[in-house]
């Protein structure tokens, strides 16, 4: 079912171990996938934000070494 | 009897995808085993990209003073974010932060935090402190937020929830959205009788026996047998609201061998519940033990039902579904002495050779 690597792509998962879903409806399946890649999105939306935040509050002669610890801070 | 557990399971893949509506709903139909591993790995995927930067936020943590980094996290980061580095902290560290961080926000912060991910770091917080979340969460009725701690929080906070838990339709939604069967266990021990036949007559007063009747199917042979027993002495209405549900259910399969340990006494009640006397409930009793193949145990309810009684169900079972009447014949057969007891010489009769 393209809906089963759809969702496999979607989460990182691997094909087998969401194969108790191949006889579901292949529209069901590719709507767990899109719900997956939402929920994907809006915590990376969320991590940048705070991360942004938090550079914000941080205070200024330890800000240049808080962002080197996180790598540049980009989740 | 598996419908619930499902329920329960989508329930908790819906709040960790953040999907509402009836987009999931086709899950439901799905071994709840097999859900709970689905929402395990999709947990651990999505937390997988950023955990390097969680675990270098952790890190960073330690630099600062505690006061500092708690008011960097609750004015910066926000209870999601500090959710997911949480994870990450050394149990130490957590520890001391969330003396400075305000009971409200560390509510927050537990709705989405994943408490698998985070078990050792909730087992370092102070009693008091978890406690103190508790009754934050409770108050919010954030029900489902406190079952998903009750597999990690240290025993000894348990009691005193269990003090602040003081409705007992509240505690019935929590041990059923609990996730450990072993700590749901451990937490009916801990409850007076008065509160484990409390949560079952709330269940029957707010429509919610399917609940109840799930969770008597979670809870081990005791402190199932314990619950049981308790709802017998408490008069046959809830004891036949009871049974009518485990038949509606098709839970006599996990039930039937709980009962069947009962005292004598305890299930020659059980056995003369009015709703076995509906020949479609003891159809769905029937079907159920030969499914599961539960030949002592049928044989010991029924045996505990006057002789008169056990004929005239034996009779509407042979001529309303004579295809399992036969099975459960045939299966009663392989229990030692039960060839002599009335329903199996009526079955034997009704169906002929």
């Amino acid at each position: 079912m393209a809906a089963l690597d759809e969702l496999a792509g979607a989460t990182g998962l691997d094909r087998s171990s969401l194969a108790f879903l191949e006889d579901d409806d292949e529209h069901d399946v590719a709507s767990l996938a899109e719900a997956v890649r939402a929920a994907r999105a809006r915590r990376d939306a969320e991590l940048r934000a705070a991360v942004e935040r938090a550079f914000g509050v941080v205070p200024r002669p330890l800000r240049a070494r808080i962002r080197k610890l996180l790598g540049g801070g980009r989740g | 009897m598996a419908d619930l557990a499902a329920l329960a399971e989508v329930g908790r893949l819906r709040h960790e995808l953040g999907v509402d509506g009836d987009q999931l709903d086709f899950l439901v139909r799905h071994d709840a085993a097999d859900l709970r591993a689905l929402r395990h790995a999709l947990t651990d995927a999505l937390a997988a990209p950023h955990r390097p930067a969680f675990q270098r936020m952790a890190a960073a943590a330690r630099l600062l003073p505690a006061p500092v980094t708690a008011t960097i996290a609750a004015k910066a980061l926000g209870p999601f974010l500090c959710s997911k580095v949480a994870a990450e902290l050394d149990p130490t560290e957590a520890r001391k932060l969330v003396g400075h961080l305000r009971v409200p926000f560390l509510a927050d912060l537990c709705r989405t935090l994943d408490p698998r991910a985070a078990a050792d770091v909730i087992r370092a917080i102070p009693a008091e402190r978890a406690v103190a979340v508790g009754v934050e969460l409770y108050r919010r009725r954030d029900l489902e937020t406190l079952a998903r701690f009750i597999d990690v929080v240290a025993e000894d906070t348990i009691p005193r929830m269990l003090d602040v838990v003081d409705d007992d339709g509240c505690l019935l939604e929590i041990a059923v959205a609990a996730e450990s069967r072993l700590r749901l266990d451990a937490i009916f021990a801990m409850l007076p009788d008065d509160r484990v036949l409390g949560v079952v007559e709330s269940a029957a007063l707010s429509d919610q026996l399917t609940e109840a009747v799930v969770l008597l199917g979670e809870l081990g042979q005791e402190q199932a047998a314990r619950a049981i027993g308790l709802v017998v002495g408490s008069g046959h209405v809830l004891l036949t609201d009871l049974v009518a549900e485990i038949s509606r259910l098709g839970g006599w399969d996990e039930l039937l061998p709980v009962m069947a340990g009962l005292d004598p006494d305890v299930l020659a009640t059980v056995a003369s519940s009015p709703a076995l006397d509906r020949p479609e409930l003891f159809l769905a009793v029937a079907r159920d033990v030969v499914d599961a193949g539960l030949g002592p145990e049928i044989v010991a309810l029924v045996g505990a039902m006057p002789d008169d009684r056990q004929e005239q169900l034996a009779r509407s079972l042979a001529g309303s579904a004579p295809q399992v009447a036969r099975h459960l014949a045939e299966l009663v057969e392989t229990v030692t002495g039960a060839s002599d007891l009335a329903a199996a010489r009526a079955l034997r009769e009704a169906l002929g050779p």
